[in-house]
């Protein structure tokens, strides 16, 4: 079928219908990324500190950006030499700079991709006065001690504390109805598992039924026009709870429990059982810390009296068990770390060449972090204005030049918080806080744009040629579309370097 | 449009001219940040770029009545969706003496 003014232009528009269509499709692409960044404004303009939140600032990595500005612009430059070429009727040409166009849009993917990995791979931690820090490795290994009782949720239970209990698991026994004279009676130990489970479920909802029906009966023998009330299934037995013959311990990843407190745990599956906390374990352990805000600290000086000075040094205790093979606190679970690529390993060799000391690491980012609030209380009294430690109370303890010994000083603390002073721990994802979900939700849709527009573009630059040789003009116009959304993409770009990477 | 292969090749050296102020309008994008972390500066100068994006390489300085007609309604409601914020700043159902902005 010929479709009409594929070439010639109609008319009444003067346009050739494609060009119509892209721009109508631009469009609305403008009102979709339009609604993105008011909802950036939107996060930003809230950020005010009020509900202790402030705008994360600084948090990515300028040159990455910068280099992918760049990139896509060049990108853009190519593929209107492109399409000139095209015009020129030379299609070596044109495919040659198409090629390279497709190879920026790779460059630029692979950047972007180097950079999402460092996200899922670094970790924060808000403290309970609202203190964040900031860093790599991660371990939220947690051990309960002393655990007899389980409460399983019937419906629910899947057998997850069973996969982590640590070293042997002992059999159970099920906590029957009391007997007449009110002793707690037990059942036969048993291999707790679903299946186990399952057969009790059935065993006790079958003597529930039998009791039900015989009650209709009686019911019914005394009046003959009584209805039978029908089973109903909210009867079945919903909780049991079982006693284990002997004390077990139990060690887990924090995040996959559903809650933790110093007396008893309950897993996804609304498994709770009842234990304390391992001394090993006593909080949450980051084995590098990056950086340090306390922009939202509840006390008055916070640059004195942060809990981060508190707990910043301290060695996680399972780290020195770790020859025993209880568990790498260093690198914790690898399931961990979902990103693929991510130069761990790199950085672990980095980060150990030189000698390890936590209290004096400790010492040193405290120095650097307070060394930031001397030069603002210098400069301050220099330009006789009031301080404003707004910036300095936010900023990397990584590398930091000290002024009088003339050295870069460097820090990778440790630090430990006790489980009750974390208030939420995730990695940079959109749960660690809006900064990160409009990054994501706003690159990620750029993202997509540059790999689909890539992939349109190739496939001029492979396919193109039967169609230039037939009729020039009309792949000149196709390329002029692809063209036209390549530029957009590169437009997008332009806003978000400044307002994700700069501002 | 050119259409003279002259007068393509004379297009081809504008848009290296363009592609250079682009790039140099990046770098100092970068460098203004590093002095001075201004909001104002930093989006005057991406609009700029995004002008010339637009208007050069996209070529809207010379297109069809038209394409003008839907872009000048595209442009009224994607300025009208970044003052949507004010509608959460200027909350009707919490008094404004209650918020500190």
């Amino acid at each position: 079928m010929e479709i009409p003014f594929e070439v010639k232009p109609r008319p009444d528009t003067g346009l050739w219908n494609a060009k119509v269509g892209i721009w109508l499709f631009l469009a609305s692409e403008v009102m979709l990324f339009g609604g993105l960044f008011s909802g950036y404004l939107f996060l930003r303009l809230g950020a005010t500190g009020e509900a202790d939140y402030f705008w994360p600032q600084g948090v990515l990595s300028v040159p990455f950006g910068f280099v992918n500005t760049l990139i896509l612009i060049l990108s853009s430059v190519f593929v209107v030499v492109a399409w000139l070429q095209l015009r020129l009727r030379n299609f070596g040409k044109f495919r040659f700079w198409m090629i390279l166009v497709v190879l920026c849009a790779a460059i630029f993917l692979v950047n972007k991709g180097f950079e999402y990995s460092k996200k899922f791979n670094h970790y924060g931690i808000k403290l309970s006065d609202n203190s964040i820090v900031e860093g790599h490795y991660i371990d939220d290994t947690i051990r309960y001690e002393g655990i007899k009782e389980v409460t399983i949720d019937v419906a629910r239970f899947n057998g997850e504390f069973l996969e982590n209990v640590f070293g042997d698991t002992p059999k159970f026994r099920e906590v029957l109805p009391m007997d007449a004279e009110g002793k707690s009676v037990l059942g036969d130990p048993i291999e707790l598992s679903e299946r186990e489970l399952r057969n009790i479920e059935e065993r006790i909802n079958n003597v529930l039924r039998e009791k039900h029906l015989s009650s209709n009966d009686e019911a019914k023998a005394k009046d003959p026009d009584f209805k039978a009330i029908r089973w109903l299934p909210a009867m079945g037995v919903k909780q049991l709870s079982f006693v284990a013959e002997k004390e077990f311990l139990i060690q887990i990843k924090r995040k996959k429990l559903r809650k933790s407190f110093p007396d008893s745990v309950k897993f996804r599956d609304q498994t709770s059982l009842k234990g304390t906390i391992s001394k090993l374990t006593p909080g949450l352990y980051l084995g590098a810390v990056d950086r340090i805000d306390l922009r939202a600290t509840d006390s008055k000086n916070p640059e004195t009296s942060s809990l981060v000075w508190k707990y910043l040094g301290k060695e996680s205790l399972l780290k020195d068990q770790s020859d025993q093979g209880s568990s790498d606190a260093n690198h914790g679970d690898d399931k961990d770390h979902a990103a693929i690529g991510y130069n761990e390993d790199e950085q672990k060799v980095k980060d150990d060449s030189h000698p390890h000391d936590p209290k004096k690491e400790a010492v040193m980012a405290k120095k650097i972090f307070l060394g930031a609030r001397e030069n603002v209380l210098q400069e301050a009294k220099e330009n006789n204005e009031e301080a404003d430690f707004g910036e300095m109370l936010n900023h990397s303890v990584l590398k930091w030049k000290d002024e009088n010994e003339g050295e870069v000083l460097k820090s990778h603390a440790p630090i430990l918080v006790p489980w009750e002073d974390v208030k939420l721990y995730s990695n940079f994802t959109p749960k660690w806080n809006t900064y990160y979900a409009i990054y994501f939700t706003l690159t990620g849709l750029h993202g997509l744009h540059v790999l689909l527009g890539a992939l349109v573009l190739l496939y001029f630059a492979v396919f193109g040629r039967k169609l230039f040789d037939k009729d020039p003009e009309h792949m000149t116009n196709r390329v002029e579309v692809g063209g036209l959304f390549w530029h957009f993409v590169d437009l997008v770009w332009i806003f978000l370097f400044p307002i994700l990477y700069l501002m | 449009m050119a259409d003279t292969p002259e007068e393509i090749l004379k297009d081809m050296k504008k848009y290296w001219l363009i592609g250079w102020i682009l790039l140099g309008c990046t770098v100092l994008t970068v460098v203004v940040a590093e002095i001075t972390p201004s909001v104002t500066i930093g989006l005057a100068i991406a609009t700029v770029k995004a002008g010339l994006v637009a208007f050069i390489f996209m070529h809207l300085n010379h297109e069809k009545s038209l394409i003008y007609k839907v872009l000048v309604y595209t442009v009224f409601f994607a300025i009208g969706l970044m003052f949507l914020t004010l509608l959460a700043l200027y909350d009707p159902i919490i008094a404004p003496s209650s918020r500190s902005y």
